[in-house]
Formats: structure tokens, C-alpha cells, sequence
């Protein structure tokens, strides 16, 4: 059987449940899905953050994480620690982890327009490819350093403002 | 944080009570970019 039959017809499954309410860190997402979020302690993040990712897998929806390069293993064994088979997750396409190289800091300078349009490439990217939603989960902490282009992140998250309206799909 | 109309402390998610929209947001941000540099120079 073709793999691809499996994601479509979870999609479809999914489709149909995207009404569902999609609960976080004590609370229901409503219409507005650009969340910031600050936490004390990394397992604070993953208290909070863990069971709204494992929600996600198990509706079969697509999880695009942006993380610290030094924290990808890390990442990747609080994921597998909740139960979620991170590897099969990655090879079906319903995965996708990148380091902050490969999204906010590409040629080692951050470009808000740049950005916006990965963010929109994703999200659009997770339709195409049959999921209800994405489920976009970064690490921001890039942001606390001295990184060429980080004076014009407060400008890009108020303009992200414009894009995510367009999308249902949480951005956290 | 004003730019996230929702936000999650102690591990509780909620509206933001400082969020700014982007019109609003964006204008400010020209306002003090303005006020640090000086109005741009015009005309010829």
C-alpha cells in the first residue's frame, strides 16, 4: 500500500474533526492562535507545551518545531518521553524539526521578510500535503543574543499579525 | 509581548491585556523611529 494513502486519508479523518477545540496550557485556542509563551525552567516549557504537541500528533495534524541546535537531541527526547515515535513521525512527513540556522537565522542574519514568508510556506506546505493543521512550536531564544537583524524581530512578530489570521493553525 | 494577542505565563493561557494590533503597532514603531532619527530628508 502506498504510504501516502495512509496521511491522506488522516488528513481527510482529520478534516473532518477540525471543529474539535484544541486545548492549551489550561485553556481552549480560539480564533486568535499567535501565542507567546515564557517559562522559568525548560521542564516548565515541557509540562506546558508536551501534552499540546501530543494532541497534536495523535489528531494526526503536521508539528514544524524550530529549536536551538545545541537542544535538538534534548527536543527530540522530551518528544519521545510523551510517546510520540519521533523517527516515523519524520520519515511520514508529519515531523519537521529544524535548527535556527535553517529558519529564523539562514545565512546568519535574521530578515523578517524572509521569515514571514517561510511561515507561510509551512503553514500553506501542511495543507498541501493533506494535514488539517500545523502545529508550529519555536524556540525563540535566539532572540535574547546579540544576532545581526534581531532589532527588526518585535517589528516581524506585529506583522505576523496580518498572516496568521489567514491560517488556523496555532503559532506558538 | 505586545505583539502576541495571546499569552501563556505560569503555565495558564490567556488573552494578552497589552496586545496592539499591527496598524496600531506598526505606527508607533515608524513614531519612534522618527523621534530617535529625525523626519527623512524630502524633496531635492
Amino acid at each position: 500500500m502506498d504510504p501516502d494513502d495512509d496521511r491522506v486519508k488522516s488528513g481527510r479523518r482529520v478534516s473532518s474533526e477540525i471543529s474539535r477545540p484544541i486545548r492549551f496550557a489550561g485553556s481552549v485556542l480560539d480564533a486568535q492562535r499567535h501565542v507567546c509563551a515564557f517559562f522559568h525552567s525548560h521542564d516548565e516549557e515541557y509540562s506546558t507545551l508536551l501534552p499540546f504537541i501530543k494532541d497534536g500528533f495523535e489528531r494526526g495534524e503536521k508539528a514544524f518545531h524550530i529549536v536551538d541546535p545545541k537542544r535538538r537531541e534534548e527536543h527530540r527526547l522530551r518528544l519521545a518521553s510523551a510517546g510520540i515515535e519521533v523517527e516515523a513521525a519524520e520519515k511520514s512527513g508529519q515531523f519537521e524539526l529544524r535548527n535556527w540556522a535553517d529558519a529564523y537565522l539562514r545565512d546568519g542574519h535574521f530578515d523578517q521578510d524572509r521569515m514571514l514568508a517561510l511561515i507561510e510556506e509551512v503553514l500553506e506546505g501542511g495543507r498541501q500535503q493533506g494535514f488539517a493543521l500545523t502545529r508550529l512550536v519555536a524556540d525563540m531564544e535566539w532572540a535574547l543574543e546579540d544576532r545581526p537583524g534581531v532589532d527588526d524581530l518585535v517589528e516581524y512578530e506585529t506583522r505576523l499579525n496580518y498572516v496568521l489570521p489567514r491560517y488556523n493553525d496555532p503559532v506558538i | 509581548m505586545r505583539t502576541h494577542p495571546m499569552i501563556i505565563i505560569g503555565g495558564i493561557l490567556q488573552e494578552n491585556p497589552f496586545f496592539v494590533p499591527p496598524d496600531e503597532f506598526l505606527r508607533e514603531l515608524r513614531e519612534r523611529h522618527t523621534t530617535r532619527n529625525g523626519p527623512s530628508p524630502t524633496g531635492v
